[in-house]
């Protein structure tokens, strides 16, 4: 409010300019907004370029600010371990019983599998090779419901590969810039994930709608879909490997499913990119290769016209 | 000589920190802590952190200092680029213009000034972004944070008015 000599003097003399260069000045950033927000649309591809650099100036700068904020969560989550020490070991003792059971079944099951895929010969999928990056920012808005990663180009990282925490899909890569990246969330309204009912194996999109549970489309009018039933990826389209699982749904109204991601978004630090490429239907011999070498696979869009590999 | 030299130097440091401060808020409120909606405070602290330097210090925050700020909370969300820019451009306009009622009087007047300008930003922000995505964008979450922004404006405002004696020449 109280304005220094220097400053007041100065604007005595430059006044008038100022007046004339402040509202002129106005209008052509106005005019420089509402540029933008057309060219994001008519060139989404150039703006997206733009953006990608812009965030990867400042990516580092959240790098070291998220660094402290992670150690504080860790330190919490550390004290409320000790906490539920009893209660967690007591919780794990049930666990590790129930699941020997299911141990015991699913080493059957595997052997059964493995004999039957001996008389079959079927086309595996290429078993995806993994990044692991951090969470360094959480950038979701009211409109774009999205994260930036700490790793990019260099990592290997690239567009449309599929985002994954421990329980379950997370989203997928949307811009990739050399040392970070923009994860685009599940619950995004642009957000698209070919998925499968777990049992019925009925097929469908999931589609983010910002809300936190993303809703079931192009679900077949017969299909008989309830809550509780689990959600995974069907690999539909080439970009996500298939049978990771997504979520479970949580209600059924009017015909409309909404299903609960397993990913809880208040615990998203640490996740796994997965360099996943589909192998074209009966390339039997390049999906080898393409195990060995995820890497050096055909280009993301030359596969997925072709994908769709379920036996 | 020398001290007119350093008297330049902390003059420019002196008016770089509106900017600075806001560009800090907006970073630090998209750090993942693991809160739902968290990274929602920052459009909202690039609002009243524009709006208050505007009304109370305008030639520290002039129209393209809240053009960039816009422009970092639009690249860092990767929102509809140049959205949240036009809307703090407009805010800045509006405040700086209406200054001297909003900043002269009590603190009830620069708050009621926020919630009326605030809204206005709310009502653009809608127009635009549902412009961008060709459909009637959801309103109610712009409504919440609207209401949340005002209920936090007198904390912030009281952060800013701290930090404002950095502003002038000691």
């Amino acid at each position: 409010m109280a304005k220094g000599p220097r400053l007041s003097s100065l604007s005595r003399v430059a006044a008038p300019a100022r007046g004339v260069a402040q509202r002129f000045g106005l209008l052509l950033l106005m005019t420089a907004a509402v540029a933008l927000l057309v060219l994001g649309k008519t060139h989404s591809d150039a703006i997206r370029h733009l953006r990608v650099m812009a965030v990867e100036a400042v990516a580092p700068v959240l790098e070291v600010l998220s660094a402290p904020v992670i150690s504080a969560r860790h330190a919490i989550a550390e004290i409320e371990n000790f906490w539920n020490t009893g209660r967690d070991n007591r919780s794990l003792r049930e666990q590790v019983a129930r699941l020997s059971k299911w141990q015991i079944i699913a080493r059957n099951l595997e052997q059964e599998n493995a004999s039957l895929r001996a008389l079959l010969v079927p086309v595996l999928d290429p078993a995806p090779q993994f990044i692991s990056a951090r969470v360094i920012g959480d950038t979701s808005g009211l409109f774009v419901q999205s994260a930036l990663l700490n790793a990019g180009k260099q990592d290997g990282v690239e567009r449309g590969q599929a985002v994954t925490t421990g329980q379950g899909l997370a989203g997928r890569v949307v811009e990739v810039g050399q040392r970070s990246s923009r994860l685009l969330l599940l619950t995004d309204l642009n957000s698209r994930v070919p998925v499968t009912m777990e049992h019925s194996r009925h097929r469908a999109v999931l589609a983010g709608d910002n809300s936190a549970r993303p809703r079931l489309t192009f679900l077949p009018a017969n299909a008989n879909v309830n809550p509780g039933d689990r959600v995974v990826t069907s690999g539909h389209a080439g970009v996500f490997p298939p049978g990771l699982p997504v979520g479970i749904v949580s209600s059924v109204m009017d015909g409309e499913a909404h299903i609960q991601p397993y990913v809880d978004w208040a615990r998203l630090e640490y996740v796994t990119i997965l360099r996943y490429r589909a192998v074209p239907v009966g390339d039997i011999e390049r999906r080898n290769e393409a195990a060995a070498d995820a890497a050096d696979a055909t280009a993301l869009d030359g596969a997925s016209s072709t994908a769709g590999t379920d036996p | 000589m020398e001290s007119s030299l350093a008297n330049k130097a902390a003059n420019l440091v002196r008016a770089g920190v509106p900017f600075s401060i806001s560009a800090v808020l907006i970073l630090a409120a998209m750090l993942p802590y693991g809160l739902p909606k968290s990274s929602l405070a920052a459009p909202v602290l690039a609002l009243i952190s524009v709006y208050y330097w505007s009304v109370f210090r305008p030639e520290l925050m002039p129209a393209s200092a809240a053009f960039l700020l816009g422009l970092l909370v639009d690249v860092l969300s990767g929102g509809p680029p140049g959205l949240n820019a036009l809307v703090l451009i407009l805010v800045h306009w509006a405040a700086a213009g209406q200054r001297r009622t909003l900043a002269g009087k009590s603190f009830a007047v620069s708050w009621l000034g926020y919630l009326l300008i605030a809204a206005g930003a709310a009502v653009i922000n809608w127009f635009f972004a549902s412009l961008f995505h060709t459909t009637a964008i959801e309103s109610v979450p712009l409504v919440v944070s609207h209401a949340i922004g005002t209920a936090a404006y007198p904390l912030v405002a009281l952060f800013l008015a701290r930090m404002q004696p950095l502003t002038q020449q000691g």
